[in-house]
């Protein structure tokens, strides 16, 4: 390998800012794949800086590198298997004890460490003195002060990276685990330094350290060569269970040791925290207040939201008419102006609700609140099959459900997370929401609020009932252990929840954003052919399809018009109504299209609640089956997430249309 | 701890005042809505008297979150009474909690009032701030005094 | 003192781990979290339905639910 290129890993505990970190360095200049086997994304760029060509590889955020968790596995086999030149971990400078866990762990592997201190800001804000100082000589390695968000210290980062490269060797600092473990690792270092191929390979002292730790991964590595026998020997010797509690415990003791060193005023004030968990997980008012703040949050993410969706939409609707009006000919007028225009504008129409639900979530999170939560309903989602932290993602749902699923890897056990990810997408995310508002609007003006409310809990109320059905066939069992750290409350910072909302806010324009106006395209097309058919007309391609797949939803009380636009709904929800637009002749106009819903003889209250409930269940759109495919990795999953959406959906529908018609 | 347990009284008062007024507001709230739900009475009589203009008689996730407020400024109550002091967390926390209500609810007149502004529709143009009040807000003011003249503890809360 | 296991303390109660039962992914998890033996263990509340219980355990908050607490052998403090 040339000198002047150097690898480096980045670690850390999830949500310390990592992501963020990675993208600032290694800007566009990104790949994006899987680790090999197995399902867990890993991400690596590249960099030049100075004269050197710098590789970042981005590891699962863990809390510990012991638990065998997939995510663990997959960092601590590359640190230790692929040997990067400068191990970079991302420490959140407001927790910086709790992260001081897994740098214990990192030290023992034996690469050049730098420790990457993040959001030393919000820290300062909140009164921490930081001793950055005290931390290098402590912890026997550079410290960097970065906000990554605002691009603060990474150029001091790169830097650091590339003098720890030349440096000739490190002292890296050792936990001792006392005399007895010590004795016991250097017999067991001494015997694996027989085998030249493991000396070579792995730090040794590590390797013992992990056995002695009756790591079970670790001991499948060495089977095979000639000391195996040997070792095996040593451990039957020794109480492995009573080792890896001293080791855990020693461990502990070093960080409450090393700590206050590093951080004056830092400590977690529980008094406090105690006083108001009080009041929040209280037996009889905890529920009532979870489910207040619950329904403040989604109030103003909706209803707070809702004048910037009227500039948006006045913006494009301004755009497509100045487009249709300049534009020759006509055909690539209406190209630009509906298919394209109107294609980006309903991507963008979601921008004020995406951000302002991630904003508030990043405060129910930095409040420490958002792990209550999961503390709070763990009982009910335990009871349905899943577990507290399944909680987290079906709230994600709300917003976004690529998003909510994307957040299912917090969930460490496998069947959990499948569980998980199954029942998402009858979470109703924002995108569905215009169809509500249009129907419940028109056709329940009064109550529009109270049906809209009921459609949420009904998806609620599916998802639910389908983590119960899952769990007792496909896959069966009981949820994973639920041990949960509850951070204390701490008073959210403004600047960490704009950050926080502007970097899922903008992930979700790039996710969702090409899907959404390919389908804008493809409808327009589709609705535009054969050549020479009035736009949208029955004799157009849409119409064809939607006259053909009417019968099979004719039940449900839906005409052609209805069945192309949930058709085109596989694309993207938003665009159900956008292509009702189109086919009732009205274009961006949605008050013209209340009228014609209401002069529309096919169309009442009945049908219109049997729509909602159709839309609410089928498969959300193509970017969440692009998603769960990514996830789940299995075709099959997939595939059955989608079938099983559409049967849930046409049943209920069903039941709601023939059951209203009987009661009229 | 004299001084401790005359800062208690004040806290008893105010937990009772507001949890009196937030209970009694979300109940009379919560009859209405229920009744306006139900069809109880044409809707027409209460929205133009003095009960629709305080009350907002289809807001009924509203009245009940008046009632929560109120229980737990109550449940404060309760424990102050009965001698156990972790009993003001329950007042402090139902100020913040009723202080994020109405801050909910005047964004979301913020953001109708914004709407209208910018659609500059002539159909809705009969709306006025009235339309929107809800108790939430006006008995917010309540909680933000409790909030003003506690100022100091809160901040010692989060050091 | 009397020997017991966890999820039979009440709230407000402390006590001393003993031993951790639990075997696999749960116990490392338990380890990693401060859940050692020798380590003083406080009850703080059980979640309004009734489970998860939150302990305090080297000054953090942990919550588990009382199936896994059953595994932690502990020793009540008075």
């Amino acid at each position: 390998m040339a000198d002047n290129r150097i690898r480096v890993a980045l670690t850390g505990n999830p949500n310390v800012g990592k992501t963020t970190l990675f993208n600032m360095i290694t800007g566009s200049r990104q790949h994006v794949g899987n680790w090999p086997g197995v399902t867990v994304e890993k991400k690596s760029g590249f960099k030049m800086h100075k004269g050197y060509e710098i590789e970042v590889v981005d590891l699962p955020g863990t809390y510990s590198l012991t638990a065998y968790s997939l995510d663990e596995v997959v960092a601590r086999d590359f640190i230790v298997d692929e040997k990067p030149d400068v191990v970079v971990q991302i420490v959140d400078a407001t927790n910086i004890e709790r992260n001081l866990y897994l740098t214990t762990q990192l030290m023992e592997l034996g690469s050049k460490m730098i420790i990457a201190l993040n959001m030393y800001d919000l820290a300062e804000e909140r009164g921490d003195k930081l001793h950055v100082e005290n931390m290098e000589k402590i912890l026997a390695m550079p410290v960097v002060l970065t906000i990554a968000s605002d691009n603060v210290g990474i150029s001091e980062l790169l830097d650091t990276v590339i003098a720890e490269k030349q440096k000739e060797n490190h002292h890296s600092r050792e936990i001792g685990y006392g005399d007895e473990i010590e004795s016991r690792i250097i017999e067991v270092e001494k015997v694996l330094s027989q085998e030249d191929g493991l000396a070579s390979r792995y730090p040794l002292r590590w390797l013992a350290v992990r056995l002695l730790d009756g790591d079970e991964n670790i001991l499948r590595k060495i089977s095979g060569s000639s000391v195996a026998l040997q070792i095996k020997s040593i451990l039957e010797s020794v109480d492995i269970e009573e080792y890896e509690a001293l080791m855990a415990d020693k461990r502990y003791e070093v960080i409450s040791a090393m700590f206050p060193q590093m951080c004056e005023r830092c400590m977690t004030r529980m008094t406090t925290s105690d006083m108001v968990d009080r009041v929040m997980t209280n037996k009889y008012l905890g529920i009532p207040i979870f489910l207040a703040l619950m329904w403040g949050a989604f109030e103003l993410t909706f209803s707070f939201a809702n004048p910037f969706m009227v500039i948006i939409e006045m913006i494009f609707v301004w755009l497509g008419e100045t487009a249709a009006f300049y534009i020759r000919p006509e055909w690539l007028a209406s190209l630009i102006g509906e298919g394209i225009i109107g294609g980006v504008g309903s991507v963008f129409l979601f921008i004020p609700n995406i951000f302002i639900l991630f904003f508030l979530l990043s405060m129910l999170e930095d409040s420490g609140y958002l792990a209550r939560a999961a503390f709070i309903v763990d009982r009910v989602m335990y009871k349905i099959g899943l577990q507290g932290k399944s909680f987290i993602p079906m709230l994600l749902g709300f917003g976004c459900n690529v998003p909510a699923i994307m957040a299912t890897r917090s969930i460490e056990d496998r069947m959990d997370r499948m569980a998980t990810i199954m029942v998402v997408p009858f979470i109703s995310c924002g995108a569905r929401l215009p169809i509500y508002i249009l129907f419940a609007g028109t056709f329940f003006s009064k109550n529009a609020g109270t049906v809209i409310f009921c459609i949420y809990l009904l998806g609620i109320l599916v998802a639910v009932a389908s983590a119960k059905l899952l769990r007792t066939t496909t896959l069966k069992g009981h949820p994973a252990p639920f041990i949960l750290e509850l951070p204390p409350y701490r008073v959210p910072t403004l600047k960490n929840s704009i950050r926080h909302m502007w970097d899922n806010g903008s992930m979700y324009i790039r996710k969702a954003g090409t899907i959404i106006l390919g389908g804008s395209v493809v409808i327009w097309l589709l609705a535009a052919l054969p050549w020479g058919v009035e736009y949208g007309s029955e004799d157009s391609f849409i119409g064809i399809v939607g006259h053909a797949i009417q019968p099979l939803l004719g039940p449900l009380g839906f005409d052609w018009k209805i069945s192309v636009s949930l058709l085109f709904g596989f694309v993207a929800k938003e665009i159900v109504v956008a292509s009702l637009g189109v086919l009732y002749g009205v274009g961006d106009d949605e008050l013209a299209l209340t009228d014609s819903l209401l002069a529309d003889p096919n169309m009442y209250g009945i049908t219109a609640l049997s729509l909602m409930v159709f839309s609410l269940l089928y498969m959300p759109c193509i970017a969440v089956v692009g998603i769960i495919k990514k996830e789940t990795g299995s075709w099959k999953w997939t595939a059955f997430s989608v079938a099983y959406g559409l049967a849930v959906a046409w049943l209920l529908a069903f039941i709601v249309f023939q059951g209203g018609k009987l009661l009229n | 701890m004299e001084q401790y347990s005359g800062r208690s009284k004040e806290k008893m008062f105010f937990a009772f005042l507001a949890g009196f007024l937030y209970l009694l507001a979300g109940s009379i709230q919560f009859v209405f809505s229920l009744s306006t739900v139900l069809d109880l009475f044409p809707v027409n009589s209460f929205e133009n008297g003095l009960i629709g203009l305080l009350f907002a008689p289809s807001d009924l996730i509203g009245s009940l979150i008046l009632v929560l407020i109120g229980s737990i400024f109550l449940y404060g109550l309760i424990e102050l009474r009965n001698g156990l002091n972790e009993g003001i967390a329950y007042v402090y926390v139902g100020i913040l909690i009723s202080i994020l209500f109405t801050v909910v609810y005047v964004l979301v007149i913020a953001g109708n009032w914004m709407e209208l502004y910018l659609l500059n529709d002539t159909e809705i143009c009969g709306w006025d701030i009235l339309y929107d009040l809800r108790p939430a807000i006006y008995l917010g003011i309540l909680p933000l005094c409790g909030y003003l003249i506690w100022r100091k503890e809160f901040r010692a809360m989060n050091k | 003192m009397v020997e017991s296991t966890l999820n039979d303390l009440r709230p407000g109660e402390k006590a001393r781990i003993i031993k951790v039962l639990a075997k696999g992914t749960v116990r490392r998890k338990l380890m990693d979290m401060g859940m050692v033996p020798g380590s003083e263990i406080e009850v703080v509340r059980t979640a309004p339905l009734g489970d998860p219980i939150e302990f305090r355990i080297k000054g953090y908050s942990l919550s588990m639910r009382k199936q896994e607490a059953v595994n932690v052998v502990v020793e009540t403090i008075v």
